[in-house]
């Protein structure tokens, strides 16, 4: 028993903590306090950063049977996701006042969907990995159908509900099926297992199918071709804020447990998946970025572009080397500042019933309230990878990474696919600036969500122009995956 | 040997069902009297008219009891294995099975506040 | 100081945020406190530090800041550099920019978009002050683009004007092909010094010899000198400046004539160990300068728009600094540059002045007699054409004294070219300034009499500055002076910046020549000065000839009314075969049969393929149940296929 220390899951502990007291709470309350959910969540998401931070990084010990790593990697992301709940918490309580929706049920559902997210990153053992997906998934499911009076949101949860129950199912059976080669399902056990079989003859029909298995869930999560149908409809129909929440934070969670099973399960002799999800990187941003360009739901155009994402920071894993990894973290977070502080913008912008979400409904607000017009068109060129912004420098560091493995093909084809991206995303900057308005619209900035906006574009020029700090930091973290 | 031989003895019995069955339905297709009508063609259902409009709903609140029994279930399902080693986990386990059972509570509690739980 | 430093840029960089975000919500007037405050407050920092600076015995400091760009063995820091020539420079940029800024808020006062142009003018000054304290040619280039962008979008100020934004897309352009050769300049000297802070790759050049043909130094001095023709409009490259003058007037005294413009004379002085090192770039410097000088002057003689005038006289005195530069005389190119500062400034605001009292009317034919209605601004900016004009006790009259003298007697071949060259456009230049002032404020009034009731003198803020830079322009040349009367005190701050000389430059800057030959010079230059100034007169002030009856002279004044038609051999010999051969061949076969194959084609291309993918789309959970099971069925193979290969 001596390796359960409470204080290698302490922010998850301080997440689930304030999870159920939001939850619990809530009925107690009533409607009258809606912000007290807020502000409790907003202090849990807070004290987790904080314990976070505090969890002693070590890359050798494992706790809890060796289920749980607190190495800088999972430290790395722990402080991002709850990062990324006080972002979500403050861009989406005035949208939640102004819809009426249930605020406790929605931030204890954030809290949990957190604490998965952690559970995916710390976990060095599958059954945890996959304990940790599923708390995430269905957290998010409830998410996506919050707004029950509203078909589309109904029609999101449902489908996303389905694919999700569908894919989960793949990933258990790819589980078992490496229980049953490996007869465990530790990291470490599987790591050996499959060091092992690789001085075999014989084909380990059941550990190749179980990786493939592995691959696809996560793939899924992470919406790559040929997994990624699901993600428009669900994106388009649910709650704004919640979108931003599924393409951004679900996406690296899933992204973070696929790289640790990646690099510390797989031995790096046995590169089958690199030629797989080339191809899948490949198609995954052409896909993603060409069906966006005739989106005119900004909700779906950034579905498709966060799809497309997920094509770049799949050329990081492909690519293997420092440097590619380095920049998926780099780009984990720049990628969280320019989407979170887009959707938040569109949140603001949804109107009354979160249906003003179409390319027509930006007409002319450019001029009309400059204070929401310029971040997002900063967040936007961002998301286009444009100089001086963060989203060019994760770009970069991506793309050279495919270029150091002599990747040529692979590289001009995501360059070419992202020149593809501004011609969308420079559109909606165009409709904003240059056409009249088509009368006034009542929007009201909550300076929350102003605080956001602001702090989101500031950073992204910040780590655009000063990119060092974080790139050291993700350096740091990326370590142990480079030296095994 | 014995392995075939018990398929063997299970297809034999498959086919003895399928043809028992068979042979009672074409036997009373066969012999018999037959007068079709049209009222006589219609599935017949305690004398209710059968079809009908689909009009009442289905309360949620059968889904609703019936979603949490699962959960709850389910839950307390967890309790036999520890109980089976609980001496040997001792105070630790004890402690970890109240934390566990509060977060348990606490659900029942939010359900139960909620109204989850009441029929009207 | 390196405290204080930073500030200098920082302040207004903070007053552009300021004005940028809030500019729209606060009142005017806070608006204009707020770009002024920070701009004086950096000109009382640049003084404080340049009275430190002299107050202690070393000549440069470079104060790193922080690490800017970290990647791998690539490494750039964010460092100023204190050194006499950013003094001056730094000196000259905030005190002019801070009193053009004053003027603006009555220039400005009644036009719209006023926190717009405060902002951008905050911007350009940070810009400025980057460029000339930045103590490498990254930060350099940073700065250099950043004045580029404010230029641009203050000449399209009024963008509702098509001239104007056509005129700010020109600058744009003309600009970048500047740029392009200072940017491979740039990637030259890092390829090779593997290094971009100042004093390191200076530390390296210093080792080499001085280049007999044309080599590496020489190169990089070509490329950059492309930069510095397309920033400070040189020939071929001048073009922009005369269009520029769209915008607002304030913009043309600051940025298109006192400032920005002298990006590339700095930018020369500064690289002087490279330059001096390589006497072919040298060699194109001057010439181009000297040429520039001439030709830009004969250009300025019959041009009818107040303002154009002086865009061509400003075309024209770059050219002397850069022919100062070409013949080593790096003081006098920098010490012409200060003197043009505030002379120039002064004639561009004077000019405003009128324009304002008239309206925004800019033709001279109908102006005229203007004394009566606006004292302050002709008797200032009398003063101002008389130092431009090289009349004796004015500023400007001893910077270009000192480059025609340089000139003269410089240890570079040619020489004696560049001087004759000066010499002419020396007169020409006094011949057109008598020429605007006459036309403007003396003689007959031939503005619309019914008008004149509303002619009056501009606001205070106008005329207090215009009073200031009068006063700079009669005495800011007593820094400077000729050997024969007394130390140059100037020369004497900047020397030592110039440390990296070679040694045979040196050896010939010792040389001393006789004070004779130099009172000779001097005369020369008083007596061509005068014979333009009566010439002017007789014609402009005894006959009353107007820009309307000039054209009398037939095919010449059409020729340089025209502007030599430089414009239309551009576009006869650049622009129109461009068009042609992209109309006929480029675009006809080229453009519509593999460019348009490429580039819309990619564009159809990927609007059909994107249509095509987003109908996969179909919102049929089953069939995307069915892509889940092919993409499984996918990966799982893939796999085992590779396994097995």
């Amino acid at each position: 028993m001596s390796d359960i220390s409470f204080s290698a899951i302490l922010p998850e502990l301080i997440l689930c903590i304030f999870g159920i007291l939001v939850m619990v709470l809530g009925p107690f309350l009533g409607r009258n306090s809606r912000s007290f959910g807020g502000t409790l969540a907003l202090l849990g998401f807070a004290t987790s950063i904080v314990g976070a931070l505090l969890v002693p990084e070590s890359a050798g010990k494992l706790f809890f049977n060796g289920m749980v790593t607190t190495d800088a990697f999972s430290i790395f992301f722990r402080v991002l996701f709850a990062a990324i709940g006080v972002v979500m918490t403050l861009g989406s309580l005035n949208y939640l006042h102004r819809l009426k929706l249930p605020t406790f049920e929605y931030f204890a559902l954030l809290l949990f969907a957190s604490a998965g997210m952690n559970f995916m990153v710390l976990s060095t053992d599958l059954l945890l990995t996959f304990i940790g997906l599923e708390i995430l998934s269905i957290a998010t499911y409830v998410l996506a159908g919050i707004r029950r009076d509203d078909a589309a949101s109904n029609e999101s949860a449902i489908k996303y509900f389905f694919m999700g129950s569908f894919s989960s199912a793949i990933l258990l059976y790819g589980v078992a099926l490496i229980y049953g080669s490996a007869h465990s399902t530790s990291y470490q056990a599987i790591l050996k297992h499959a060091a092992a079989v690789n001085g075999q003859q014989q084909i380990p029909l059941l550990f190749l199918i179980g990786f493939g298995l592995i691959i696809v869930g996560f793939c899924f999560k992470v919406a790559v071709v040929p997994f990624q149908v699901w993600a428009p409809d669900v994106y388009e129909g649910a709650p704004t804020p919640i979108t931003g929440f599924l393409s951004v934070a679900s996406k690296m969670a899933g992204f973070a447990a696929l790289i640790r099973i990646l690099f510390q399960v797989l031995p790096h002799d046995l590169p089958q998946w690199v030629q797989l999800l080339v191809v899948s990187s490949i198609l995954t941003m052409w896909i993603g970025n060409l069906s966006a360009l005739t989106q005119t739901n900004i909700k779906r155009m950034l579905a498709y572009s966060s799809i497309a994402h997920a094509g770049y920071i799949l050329i990081g894993i492909v690519a293997a080397n420092q440097t590619g990894i380095t920049a998926i973290l780099y780009y984990a977070v720049a990628y969280a500042l320019m989407n979170l502080g887009a959707f938040t913008i569109i949140t603001i912008l949804s109107g009354r019933d979160d249906r003003r979400v179409t390319l027509e409904d930006y007409k002319g607000i450019g001029f009309q309230y400059p204070q929401l017009s310029f971040p997002l068109t900063i967040c936007l060129i961002s998301l286009a990878g444009i100089p001086t912004t963060a989203g060019f420098i994760g770009k970069f560091f991506l793309f050279s990474a495919a270029v150091e493995e002599k990747m040529y093909l692979l590289a001009v084809l995501a360059v070419l696919a992202a020149l593809v991206s501004v011609y969308y995303y420079l559109r909606v900057v165009v409709y904003m600036f240059m056409f009249e308005p088509d009368g006034k619209r009542e929007v009201r900035i909550h300076p929350a969500a102003g605080v956001v906006v602001l702090v989101c574009c500031l950073l992204i020029f910040w780590f655009g122009l000063f990119p060092t700090w974080l790139l050291e930091v993700s350096r740091q973290a990326v370590i142990l995956f480079l030296h095994p | 040997m014995s392995f075939s031989n018990d398929i063997l003895t299970l297809m034999l019995f498959l086919a003895a069902c399928a043809g028992l069955v068979g042979f009672m339905l074409a036997f009373s297709a066969i012999l018999g009297p037959k007068k079709q009508s049209a009222i006589k063609d219609e599935p017949f259902e305690c004398g209710i008219a059968n079809v009908t409009p689909y009009s009442g709903n289905f309360s949620v609140k059968f889904y609703l009891i019936a979603l949490l029994f699962l959960l709850f279930d389910i839950e307390i399902a967890f309790l036999f294995p520890w109980a089976t080693i609980f001496k040997s986990l001792g105070l630790f386990g004890f402690i970890e099975m109240f934390v566990f059972l509060a977060v348990v509570v606490s659900g029942l509690v939010y359900a139960w506040k909620k109204g989850a739980l009441e029929w009207d | 100081m390196k405290e204080l430093l930073i500030w200098i840029p920082a302040l207004p960089f903070i007053g552009f945020l300021l004005n940028g975000i809030f500019g729209r919500r606060i009142p005017k007037k806070l608006v204009h406190w707020i770009a002024c405050l920070t701009t004086g407050v950096s000109f009382l920092l640049a003084g404080i530090v340049f009275f430190r600076f002299i107050g202690q015995p070393a000549t440069e400091f470079s104060f790193q800041y922080f690490t800017w760009i970290q990647s791998g063995a690539f490494r750039a820091e964010f460092g100023l550099l204190l050194d006499p020539l950013s003094m001056v420079m730094a000196l000259v940029v905030c005190g002019v920019g801070f009193l053009i800024h004053i003027y603006s808020i009555g220039y400005m006062w009644h036009e719209g978009g006023y926190y717009r142009f405060f902002a951008y003018m905050n911007l350009f000054m940070a810009s400025m002050l980057m460029l000339v304290l930045a103590d490498n040619f990254l930060l350099m280039f940073v700065g250099w683009e950043g004045v580029g962008l404010c230029s641009y979008l203050l000449i399209g100020f009024y963008f509702e004007k098509k001239s104007a934004s056509d005129a700010g897309k020109k600058a744009f352009i003309v600009n970048r092909i500047g740029d392009f050769g200072f940017v491979l300049g740039i990637l030259l000297i890092f390829l090779n010094f593997n290094a971009l802070g100042f004093p390191e790759v200076f530390a390296q050049v210093a080792e080499l010899p001085v280049e007999a043909g044309y080599g590496l130094l020489t190169a990089i001095g070509l490329l950059l000198f492309v930069g510095a023709t397309g920033k400070s409009a040189q020939i071929p490259l001048y073009v922009w400046l005369p269009d520029a003058m769209e915008g607002p007037t304030p913009v043309s005294a600051l940025i298109h004539a006192a400032t920005m413009v002298t990006a590339g004379v700095y930018m020369v002085t500064r690289t002087y160990p490279i330059y001096t090192r390589a006497p072919e770039a040298l060699f194109w410097v001057a010439l181009v300068g000297s040429v520039t000088a001439l030709f830009a002057a004969t250009i300025g003689i019959f041009q009818r728009d107040i303002k154009r005038v002086l865009a061509y006289s400003t075309v024209s005195q770059l050219g002397y600094m850069f022919t100062a530069l070409g013949v080593m005389a790096f003081s006098a190119g920098i010490f012409h540059l200060m003197t043009h500062a505030f002379f120039k400034a002064l004639l561009f605001l004077g000019s405003g002045s009128v324009i304002l009292a008239l309206h925004h009317e800019q033709d001279m034919q109908n102006m005229g007699g203007l004394r009566k209605y606006l004292p302050v601004t002709c008797w200032t900016m009398w003063f101002g054409t008389l130092a431009i004009a090289g009349v004796p006790l004015f500023s400007g009259f001893f910077s270009k004294d000192d480059i025609l003298w340089q000139a003269f007697a410089a240890p570079v071949p040619h020489h004696l070219i560049f001087y004759i060259l000066g010499t002419v456009a020396a007169l020409i230049t006094a011949f057109y300034m008598f020429r605007l002032m006459i036309l403007t404020f003396h003689g007959r009034t031939r503005y619309p009499a019914d008008k004149l009731d509303h002619v009056h003198e501009s606001p205070r803020t106008m005329t207090t500055v215009l009073s200031v830079l009068a006063l700079l322009s009669l005495v800011g040349g007593y820094v400077g002076l000729p050997a024969w009367l007394g130390p140059n005190v100037f020369k004497h701050f900047l020397d030592p910046v110039f440390k990296y000389l070679p040694s045979e430059q040196q050896a010939a800057a010792a040389h001393h020549h006789s004070i004779n030959q130099e009172l000779m010079v001097t005369g020369i230059a008083i007596a061509v000065a005068l014979l333009g100034i009566i010439v002017a007169w007789v014609l402009y002030q005894r006959r009353h000839v107007t820009p309307e009856n000039e054209s009398s002279l037939g095919w010449l004044h059409r020729l340089i009314y025209n502007k030599y038609y430089v414009d239309e051999i551009y576009d006869a010999t650049v622009i129109h075969p461009i068009q042609r051969t992209s109309e006929s061949f480029l675009w006809k076969v080229f453009d519509v049969g593999i460019i348009d194959g490429i580039v819309n084609g990619y564009a159809t291309l990927s609007r059909a393929l994107g249509i095509f993918t987003a109908q996969l789309q179909n919102g049929l959970l089953r069939s995307y149940l069915g892509w889940v099971v092919v993409g499984s069925l996918f990966f799982v193979i893939f796999i085992l296929f590779f396994w097995s290969a």
